[in-house]
């Protein structure tokens, strides 16, 4: 079975639960707003992820019954909300962001 | 005598310098155990192993992708026997796994035995049988093969087998091994390529020399180009392996299970799950912690095997059912195998060695480098999706796919026919364009194409490449044979990049004008190539055919690590905290993110350690840190994006500097470093979530201390070779 590409970027109210969700394919740590000055008001993730989770990221009654069968407790009204606030696409990073009308926020290190 | 030695010494030296020169390979920087740091570079994995067999699966011919239709009601099957019924009706099929292009030969053959009449056939499209050959089956396993020419693009194709027509009699088989193969080839038992799943194949082949997996576990290789990577092996040591360690294992238990076995000699042993309070296992202890073992299993049955770093409460590290290979880097000084379910679980260790050396990880998915080898950035190459432009007296284009031979024999190459009619004038132009959005402003690039005269005789055709108004053009005379014509290196002045326009247009050529050309053309066309400046300057193909973004030519194009600037990195538990220099060579492409920081290699804390990266001007920069501050030097010379640089910083005791290829060297005196972490990070900032690298990384080497100027400089060289360029 092939990996799939796909990006993700998902509001900062739902990051921590996405995290969480995703453990292991997307660490979405990288921090996103509309001017590019902190705080962040979404983050990214972008790449090749197992191709079951193809589905699991566009239909939240499957992404509820493969969380509930990973042994989360969680809504299907919190996944539907989670997966409806976030923006998943097949698009590279920069168009995903560009699209979204975002920008990375760049912290000085 | 003395003289005819003296020569015959020198001409030995110069001899011996020369076959060092084109052999040397970085892991002479490193005598084994006696130097830390780390060399990393991906190799073709066609190269080591090239896949022929285009079927997923070649023998077991009951299990998916092939696909049995018992459309008679009377065939059978049972494994690779089968029986089919008298009609011509029943058959068993597979797919190509990979595109195959219209026009292109392919091979299909089965090694069959048995009685009764049946047809090998190769489908074509849409899955209605292509070419077909009769076979009268006899008792001897037999191979039988048809060929020809696929018409259709893609994984439509196949090989199949299917009864020999209506009222022929029913005939009873069994499969042995099938091969689908690109190109008219004879298949036999030393020709056949046979997949399970591949990675068994590819791994029992040439396991030894991968040194990259998909995962951060190295249970599955990376076998093409596109594969995300999950481990990159440390190459410093030339992949050497320790003994074998099969004798540290012994078996143990906790509660009430059935007692473990376990051959010291042999490695096969068994492991009995209950639950977690209740198991046997298999501990392998006196191991070293922080180094990594390469374990190896195979004959697992009856359930899954664990792989734990620690104990039997350790963490998970691999989980199997089959043959296959795992890294683990241990924690402490044991590790164990369990069963993961409630099952007595059978297997044979076949490998337990220490692989010495610094490998990096990245266990998350979606931040894994991905391997890649492509250049050409337009996608769809051999036919290209054409824009018209037709102004003035200009006629509309007309454009036929699959009109003529391509130069590389397939029936794939455009016919352009083009006319500006009677007008001369720049407003009366016949043209056809492609372009491509995600340019990259004031970067460079070089469009081609291949043409040839379709009518036989020479026509004068004007090309170009542009963005806008601002246009790299050529005046070419088109003759009879395939020529690839290339434009001159174009500056983008913005993101969408016309790669190529071919056509006639009233006016006088120019240079960087887009006018000229016979009033009428007709044309063949095929195979257009838009890379970077940097690349067309390369020791590369000039012309890469890409079938897709996942398909595309590897051969003779150096492989590299593609990192996607969002959050692709990877790290290693060890391999920092040095404090007495450092040398790294490493080379790259910028291909976005000018304007931020953007980390090629680190090790720093707080103020501590070194850190390497391309900074907010765009310019090479180092910095060590002594515990309160960094001290830091960058290059004048900037790294714009598209170009590829062999890129070096190093501390040699006196000074902290940086350059870019050969360029000037930028120096400053260092500090008093004080150690950053353990271990390092490639690709962003270590231990933030920042500075994350946006483009190729051809090769990564590594050296604490001991700054040698000499072995810079055949570093360097290597490093530039390894990426096709010249410095």
């Amino acid at each position: 079975m092939d990996d799939i590409f796909r990006t993700a970027i998902v509001p900062d109210d739902y990051a921590p639960f996405a995290r969480m969700l995703m453990a292991g394919q997307f660490d979405l740590l990288t921090p996103l707003s509309p001017t590019g000055d902190a705080p962040a008001t979404h983050y990214i993730s972008s790449g090749m992820i197992p191709e079951r989770f193809g589905p699991i990221l566009s239909d939240p009654q499957t992404a509820h019954e493969a969380a509930t069968a990973a042994g989360y407790t969680v809504t299907l009204a919190q996944i539907t909300a989670a997966l409806n606030a976030s923006d998943v696409s097949e698009d590279s990073p920069q168009a995903a962001q560009d699209r979204l009308g975002l920008l990375r926020v760049v912290e000085e290190v | 005598m003395g003289v005819i030695s003296s020569r015959i010494r020198r001409h030995r030296r110069t001899r011996l310098a020369a076959e060092m020169a084109c052999t040397w390979n970085p892991r002479r920087l490193f005598p084994l155990g006696q130097e830390q740091g780390g060399v990393y570079y991906p190799d073709d994995p066609n190269a080591l192993l090239r896949r022929r067999n285009l079927l997923l699966r070649s023998e077991e011919t009951n299990v998916s992708p092939w696909t049995f239709v018992n459309a008679s009601g009377a065939a059978t099957q049972t494994v690779n026997a089968y029986t089919f019924g008298a009609s011509g009706v029943d058959r068993v099929t597979q797919q190509s796994a990979f595109p195959v292009s219209s026009g292109e030969t392919l091979t299909a053959a089965v090694k069959l035995s048995g009685s009764g009449n049946i047809r090998l056939f190769m489908f074509d499209g849409n899955g209605s049988t292509t070419f077909s050959l009769a076979i009268a089956l006899t008792g001897t396993p037999t191979w039988y093969q048809v060929q020809g020419a696929m018409t259709v693009s893609g994984t439509s194709n196949g090989i199949g087998i299917y009864n020999n027509g209506a009222g022929t009699a029913g005939a009873s088989f069994t499969v042995a091994a099938t091969m689908l193969a690109r190109g008219a080839q004879t298949i036999s038992d030393t020709t056949y390529q046979p997949v399970t799943t591949w990675n068994t194949e590819y791994m029992a082949a040439v396991g030894h020399l991968v040194t990259q997996f998909t995962d951060a576990a190295g249970t599955t290789a990376v076998q093409k180009v596109t594969d995300g990577v999950g481990l990159t092996l440390d190459r410093r040591f030339g992949l050497y392996r320790g003994p074998q360690l099969l004798t540290s294992g012994a078996i143990g238990l906790t509660g009430t299970a059935t007692a473990a076995t376990y051959s010291t000699t042999t490695g096969a042993g068994t492991v009995t799950r209950v639950d977690a309070s209740n198991q046997s296992w298999v501990q392998f202890s006196g191991l070293t912690a922080g180094r990594s073992y390469q374990i190896t299993v195979s004959g697992v049955s009856g359930g899954t095997l664990q792989v734990l770093d620690g104990s039997a409460t350790g963490t998970v590290i691999a989980s199997t059912t089959s043959a296959t290979p795992c890294l683990v880097t241990t924690t402490g000084t044991t590790i164990t195998l369990t069963a993961s379910a409630a099952a007595t679980v059978a297997f044979t260790v076949t490998q337990f060695q220490w692989l010495p050396g610094n490998h990096r990880i990245q266990a998350v998915s979606g931040s894994r480098k991905t391997l890649s080898a492509r250049y050409n950035l337009l996608t769809s190459t051999a036919q290209l999706a054409w824009s018209a432009a037709f102004i003035g007296t200009g006629i509309a284009p007309v454009v036929t796919n699959n009109a003529g031979l391509s130069p590389r024999g397939t029936m794939t190459a455009q016919r352009v026919q083009l006319n500006r009619g009677a007008g001369n004038a720049t407003t009366d132009a016949s043209l056809v364009q492609h372009s491509i959005v995600g340019g990259t402003v004031g970067a460079k690039y070089q469009g081609g194409i291949h043409l040839k005269s379709n009518t036989g005789l020479p026509q004068t055709v004007m090309i170009y490449t542009n963005t806008g108004g601002d246009v790299s053009s050529s005046l070419v005379t088109v003759g009879n044979e395939w020529v690839f014509y290339k434009n001159p290196l174009h500056t983008a002045t913005a993101t969408t990049v016309g790669a190529m326009t071919i056509g006639s247009r009233g006016g006088t050529w120019a240079s960087n004008n887009p006018y000229g050309g016979d009033t009428s053309l007709d044309l063949l066309v095929w195979g257009g190539d838009l890379r970077f400046g940097s690349d067309a300057a390369s020791s590369i193909p000039q012309y890469q055919d890409v079938r897709s973004v996942s398909d595309f030519d590897t051969d003779g194009f150096p492989q590299f690590d593609v990192f996607d600037g969002t959050d692709d990195n990877d790290a290693c538990a060890t391999g920092g905290g040095n404090t007495s220099g450092l040398m790294l060579v490493s080379t790259i492409t910028v291909v976005g993110g000018a304007g931020t920081n953007r980390v090629i290699w680190s090790d720093i804390g707080s103020n501590t350690g070194y850190r390497v990266r391309i900074n907010t001007s765009n310019q090479l920069e180092v910095s060590a840190g002594n515990g309160s501050a960094f001290t830091t030097i960058a290059t004048v010379a900037t790294l714009p994006v598209g170009e590829t640089h062999v890129i070096s910083a190093w501390d040699d005791g006196v000074n902290l500097n940086v350059q870019i290829d050969n360029g000037t060297i930028a120096s400053t005196p260092r500090p008093g470093v004080s150690a950053g972490t353990a271990g390092f990070t490639v690709g962003k900032e270590n231990g933030a979530s920042s500075g994350y690298f946006f483009g190729r990384i051809y090769d990564v080497v590594h050296r604490f201390s001991g700054y040698n100027g000499s072995e810079h400089t055949r570093l360097k060289q290597w490093a530039a070779r390894l990426a096709g360029v010249n410095i």
